[in-house]
This record gives structure tokens, C-alpha cells and sequence, in this order.
């Protein structure tokens, strides 16, 4: 007898964030997300999203994914919050950015680098715009390397501007539509 | 008679026969008659009796009369001139059904006062009269409807049959038919002419008219009457009255001075008095055109700006009714209008390249950069993705020249497609050069030979070298890091325009300023008289 299991289906997927989000589950709900996110752009068996994969997120999904966050957390986390940051107040700076979400280890810049991803505050206490992290965490291992982490992630690593920069370039294009 | 004792007249009674009451304190029944012989001598009152009522002062002997309503006119007018003879405090109540109206006076002038309130609690002989009137005016005598219509109403109000043949003959006038009336008319018409036999321009047109009308006469049955006291004109077309765009003349104004050679044109005959506020019957033919006038005055609407002011749209609306232009046509003229002196906004796919144009023409150049890169994703991408080398190639060529139009006829021909075109032919076709031409990357140091600017660097102003706007960010996935505009890609765009013909394209320039200043004058000396 032979079963066929098939991947769950993106809706399917989205309720399990939306209950994850409500039960105040944030570790688990920013893991969904980034995996949401892989899955849904041209290449799902990539390890991590670059600049290009970003420019082909589908906008619903990116949407969806928002509210979904958004709601739950009233506005405190979610691509919103992080783009409002963006425009607003870090006014297209990512390592401003990134200061003011909290995703620096240290504060002198230029040697600014990011926190490990166990070090971040996975409560409401953390700052507006903290969450979802994961996607911007997430990367193959010798790229980690290559960007001064430690090959487990954007630990102790140097930022990405234009990672940043596309998923806003991204959020702001699908608004226009 | 009745001196020095309170008179108490009271005036009561249901429908056209009215109840005065004369009671009088002290007055003994001998006055009292006195009274009414003196009244039956003045108003032939018909019948009278004395006898025992209540009222104002009290139980006593009063004069009760009662007559028909038209004469309780007079009989008051009576009353007052016995009051003014001998003065005394009056108390008069006038009553109808239900309504009573009191008076208490010493002196007459009350009683007078008294008529038209009298006249205004009798509506049933008023709304009867102007009925009659009304029927009279219209048609000139009494049709059979008429006729059933007034009996039915004298029914209704209970008006007895003599007073109303009384109103009726009153409202007719002399001459009960319209035969009769048309012979008058014509009877007076030569009458007139008898008066002023050498200067047929002297007769009273606009009295007649108004003769004709309150006759009912109208103006289609007078009018072969003028004829022969008329001298024929025969009516020009440019002779019509034009409704625009002459301020002093017009219709629209209030009743011209009757001339009589101007009377003499119009089919009415003489010029009404009555005040008209439209305008005459539009002359056969040729019906005049008004749509190069109507372009004219949006052409000097939009010289100062790409939308009309408040006050010019409500201006144009008004002209548009006026000139009886539909609707679409206006539309036509206005893009038409709008396209030459702005630039266009046609398009393959039923794209609105307006706010593109609005925004090029406030100089907002980043905003119009941001408008374009929406415009052309909509257009040429799926789910706004930033477009590639190879989706550059179904781009609409209309499109293109549309846009490239907006921002070269903007920027007096900096910016814009075919600017970027003739930049790369200099640049001897190399993408790198091009790219730093145009001022998207600029000489890097050491190693690299060029490193790309962040695209909040551009110069969003007409100090930028040519070519530099629109910038090609649709093309990108990144901006505010890095604006990186690949060599592939600026090949392919080139390739796609060379298959447009962009060489054909036209050179768009603006027009010079000084000739906004000549349709801005000559739009405040043409505007119609509307009213508003």
C-alpha cells in the first residue's frame, strides 16, 4: 500500500502561521514565514532569498503573509511595520535600520554586525518592526561565511543592503498595483 | 338714529350671503330702524329685521340684514359714511362659516380696512373669477370645456348663476368670442394707422401686443394681421441675433428696446413686452457652428494651466449648453486641446498616461519617475516584477513614444527616450559608456571602473545631464542601495527601440512663451454672457 503524502497547500500553510501567530508562538510563526517565503519565490529549493528571488515573490502571498502578521500583533511586527521604518525613519539607511529594530550586535558603525539569530527578542517587549527575521537570517552556509558570520546564519555577519532594499523595492511595487 | 350709542355691527353667514348685525347699546329699536331705512336708501339692502341677539355688549336689540357678498362692499362703505357723519365705537365682526372676523372702531377708516379682508375671506368668488379669467385669456372665449369646467366649479363653490354669468361676462370682456375679438383687434390696428398715417413706425407695437394678449389672442393669429402695416424685410441669415459672443447685445439680457425695423424681422412681430430670459428660436439655416469657438475658449483655459480653473470649468459648461455641443464632441476638442499644447497621452493598450503628464508638468521629476516605472510595469510585467532583458521586447511602441513625448516636451527636450537613444549612438553603442553618459554609474577608483550610485543620488532637476531621466528603475531589484541598470538590459532596450524607429520619432519641443500670453487675452474678451 502505497501513500502519497502532498506538501501542504500555501493556504493551508498561512492558517497554521495565522495560529501560530495567535498563540504568541513568534519563533515559530517567523520560521514559517521564511519558509512561506522560500517556497513561493522562482527557486523554493533555495537556501536563502537573494535580491533576485525577492523581485519574484508573488504580491498576494507577500499580502497575505503581512496581514496575517500585522493583525495578530496589531501592527507592532510584520513587512509593514518594517517598511514604515524603513521610509520613515531609518529613511532607506538599512544599518540605520537595522539599529532601529534591533538586529545589531554592536553600534559603531562601520563594524556594525547582526545578531545571532537565538539572540533575538521573541516577545511583544521587542522593538516595532523586529519580526519576521527569519528570511533576512536565512543563508547558505558559505555565504554566511563569505559575509564574516559564522556559517550558522547572518550571526556576527555584516548587513545586506540589498536584501533590505529589495523587500522594500518588493513591498512598495505590489502597493502599486 | 344712532349717535352718540355703541353700534355693533356683525357680519356673518355661510357662503355668498353674508348677516350684518347692527346692535347698538342704549340704541332702542326706533334707531335701529332709522339705521336701516337709511341704509336701504344708500345699498337697496333687501331684507332686514330687528329683533333680540347677543352679542359684544350684551342682550340687546340688533339690525340684522342680510346681504348678498358683493354688497358688503358697499355697505360698509355706507356704514362709514354714517360713522363719519356721526362717530361712534364700532364693533364689526364679519364672519364666514366658521370664520369670524372682528373690528371695534370709533372711526370708519377701520371699516375700510375691512373691505379687502372681507374680499380675502370670500375666496370662493375669487378662485371663481380667476378661473373665468384665466380661460378667458388663454383661448379668447369660452370653449366647450371651458365652460363645463366653470360649472362644475360653480357647483362646487355653490356661487349662485347670475353672479357667476356676472363674473364670466366680466372676465370676457365686451366681445364674448373670438371672431369678435379678432375684429376688434383689427378694428383697433386700423384705428392706429388712421392716427399716424405717414410714419407707420410710430404705431404702438408693444401696447398692442399687450392688447392682443390680455384679448388671448395669440401670436400666430395677430401676426397676418400686421402684414399690411408692415414693410417687408427680408430676413438675412447673418442678420439673426447671435447669442455670443457679444456681451452688449443678446437675449440673454433683459427686454431689448423694441426697434421697429428689428421688430419687423423677428416672426414674432413686435418684441413682447413680457421679460424673457431664453433665447429665440434658432434661425434655420445654416445652424452656426460652434465648436472652433469652443476650442478657442479652452485653448485660452488651459494656456496657464493643464486644468481649467473652478471658474473657467463652470464657464465652459455653461458654453457648451449654450452652443448645444454634446458632450463627447466637447471631450474630443479637450484631449485634442490638452495633447497639442501638453504632450499626449495615446496608447496601444488603454494605458492613462495622465497623471504622467500632470506630473511632468509641476516638474515633479522623482514622482514621474516613480509614475512611469508603475506605467510601465502594469504594462509590460506580471506581478509588477522588474522587468528583464527578455521582457523588453513586447514593449507597445506607442506606448513608448508616448511617454518618451511627456518627458522630452516637459523638459525642453532633455529628458526622455530618444534623448537616452542618441546618447548611446554617441557613446558609440557601448553599454558602459552609455551608462556613464547619462550619469547612472560614475569613475570609480582603483579597482572597479565604474561603481554604480544609490537612486536617491539622481539628480531629480533639468541640472542633470542629458538623458538622465526617466531612469530605467523598473528594471532593477534594488533601489535606495543600489541603482544598477545592466549592460544586457540597456541592449536590449536599444534593440527593441531601433525596431520601433526611434529615429522617427519627432523632436518635441514646448511651445514658446509668448504664446500663452496671446490666447489668455483674447479668452477674457471672447467669453459669452451667461447667466448664471
Amino acid at each position: 500500500m502505497t501513500a502519497t503524502f502532498l506538501p501542504p497547500t500555501f493556504e493551508t500553510q498561512l492558517a497554521t502561521l495565522a495560529t501560530l501567530l495567535q498563540q504568541e508562538e513568534w519563533r515559530s510563526a517567523d520560521r514559517l514565514t521564511a519558509q512561506l517565503l522560500l517556497q513561493s519565490c522562482d527557486r523554493p529549493q533555495a537556501q536563502g532569498l537573494t535580491v533576485d528571488l525577492v523581485a519574484t515573490l508573488p504580491c498576494d502571498r507577500l499580502h497575505q503573509i503581512d496581514q496575517c502578521w500585522s493583525q495578530q500583533s496589531n501592527g507592532q511586527f510584520g513587512f509593514t511595520a518594517q517598511r514604515q521604518i524603513y521610509d520613515a525613519i531609518a529613511d532607506g539607511d538599512s544599518f540605520a535600520f537595522a539599529q532601529q529594530v534591533g538586529w545589531v550586535m554592536h553600534s559603531w558603525r562601520p563594524l556594525g554586525v547582526y545578531k545571532f539569530y537565538s539572540q533575538l527578542t521573541f516577545t511583544t517587549a521587542a522593538p516595532p518592526g523586529h519580526l519576521p527575521a527569519r528570511w533576512f537570517w536565512q543563508m547558505p552556509w558559505y555565504q554566511s561565511l563569505w559575509r564574516g558570520g559564522l556559517g550558522t546564519g547572518r550571526g556576527l555577519a555584516f548587513g545586506d543592503a540589498d536584501l533590505l532594499d529589495a523587500l522594500m523595492v518588493r513591498l512598495g511595487r505590489c502597493q502599486q498595483v | 338714529m344712532v349717535q352718540a350709542a355703541d353700534a355693533v355691527i356683525g357680519v356673518g353667514g355661510s357662503g355668498p350671503l353674508a348677516q350684518v348685525v347692527v346692535q347698538g347699546a342704549g340704541a332702542s329699536p326706533e334707531g335701529l330702524a332709522d339705521l336701516y331705512q337709511f341704509l336701504y336708501g344708500q345699498t337697496q339692502v333687501p331684507l332686514g329685521r330687528i329683533q333680540e341677539v347677543s352679542l359684544g355688549q350684551g342682550r340687546g336689540p340688533a339690525l340684522q340684514l342680510t346681504v348678498g357678498a358683493p354688497a358688503i362692499a358697499p355697505l360698509l362703505q355706507c356704514l362709514y359714511q354714517r360713522l363719519r357723519q356721526y362717530p361712534c365705537d364700532v364693533w364689526v365682526l364679519v364672519a364666514l362659516g366658521t370664520l369670524r372676523l372682528q373690528c371695534r372702531t370709533r372711526h370708519g377708516q377701520d371699516l375700510l380696512a375691512l373691505l379687502p379682508a372681507v374680499e380675502t375671506l370670500l375666496p370662493a368668488r375669487q378662485v371663481f373669477q380667476a378661473q373665468a379669467l384665466a380661460y378667458a385669456q388663454e383661448w379668447g372665449e369660452l370653449t366647450p370645456v371651458a365652460q363645463a369646467q366653470l360649472e362644475m366649479l360653480r357647483h362646487r363653490l355653490q356661487i349662485p348663476a347670475e353672479e357667476a354669468e356676472e363674473m364670466i361676462s366680466q372676465a370676457l370682456g365686451p366681445w364674448r368670442d373670438r371672431q369678435a375679438k379678432l375684429e376688434k383687434y383689427q378694428a383697433v390696428l386700423a384705428a392706429e394707422a388712421l392716427r399716424v398715417p405717414d410714419d407707420p413706425g410710430a404705431m404702438p407695437w408693444p401696447a398692442l401686443a399687450q392688447l392682443a394678449q390680455s384679448l388671448g389672442l395669440t401670436a400666430a393669429e395677430v401676426a397676418p394681421l400686421h402684414a399690411p402695416y408692415q414693410t417687408p424685410v427680408e430676413v438675412l441669415p447673418e442678420q439673426a441675433p447671435e447669442p455670443s459672443p457679444a456681451p452688449d447685445s443678446g437675449p440673454m439680457l433683459e427686454t431689448p428696446i423694441p426697434d421697429p425695423d428689428s421688430a419687423e424681422e423677428t416672426q414674432l412681430g413686435p418684441t413682447p413686452v413680457v421679460t424673457r430670459l431664453i433665447p429665440p428660436p434658432p434661425v434655420p439655416t445654416p445652424p452656426v457652428d460652434y465648436t472652433e469657438a469652443y476650442r478657442a475658449e479652452f485653448r485660452g483655459a488651459i494656456a496657464a494651466s493643464l486644468y481649467p480653473s473652478e471658474f473657467d470649468r463652470g464657464r465652459l459648461e455653461q458654453a457648451r449648453r449654450f452652443w448645444h455641443l454634446t458632450p463627447a464632441t466637447v471631450q474630443d476638442i479637450e484631449q485634442a486641446e490638452t495633447a497639442a499644447r501638453y504632450g499626449p497621452i495615446t496608447s496601444e493598450r488603454g494605458v492613462d498616461y495622465s497623471r504622467l503628464r500632470q506630473l511632468l508638468w509641476a516638474q515633479q521629476w522623482q514622482e514621474a519617475d516613480q509614475e512611469t516605472e508603475r506605467l510601465i510595469l502594469s504594462l509590460l510585467s506580471q506581478d509588477m516584477r522588474p522587468l528583464t532583458p527578455e521582457g523588453v521586447a513586447p514593449w507597445p511602441c506607442q506606448d513608448w513614444q508616448t511617454v518618451d513625448a511627456l518627458w522630452a516636451f516637459h523638459s525642453q527636450g532633455r529628458f526622455g527616450f530618444k534623448v537616452q537613444w542618441q546618447c548611446f549612438d554617441q557613446a558609440q553603442r557601448r553599454g558602459e559608456r552609455f551608462l556613464l553618459a547619462v550619469g547612472w554609474r560614475t569613475k570609480g577608483q582603483g579597482v572597479a571602473s565604474s561603481r554604480s550610485l544609490p537612486y536617491r543620488d539622481l539628480t531629480f532637476s533639468l541640472e542633470a545631464p542629458l538623458g538622465h531621466l526617466p531612469s530605467w528603475r523598473w528594471g532593477c531589484a534594488t533601489l535606495d542601495s543600489r541603482y544598477e541598470v545592466s549592460e544586457a538590459l540597456v541592449e536590449a532596450v536599444f534593440d527593441r527601440a531601433i525596431a520601433c524607429g526611434i529615429d522617427t520619432w519627432p523632436q518635441v519641443t514646448p511651445s514658446p512663451p509668448e504664446e500663452a500670453a496671446a490666447p489668455a487675452e483674447s479668452a477674457t474678451s471672447a467669453s459669452p454672457e451667461v447667466v448664471a
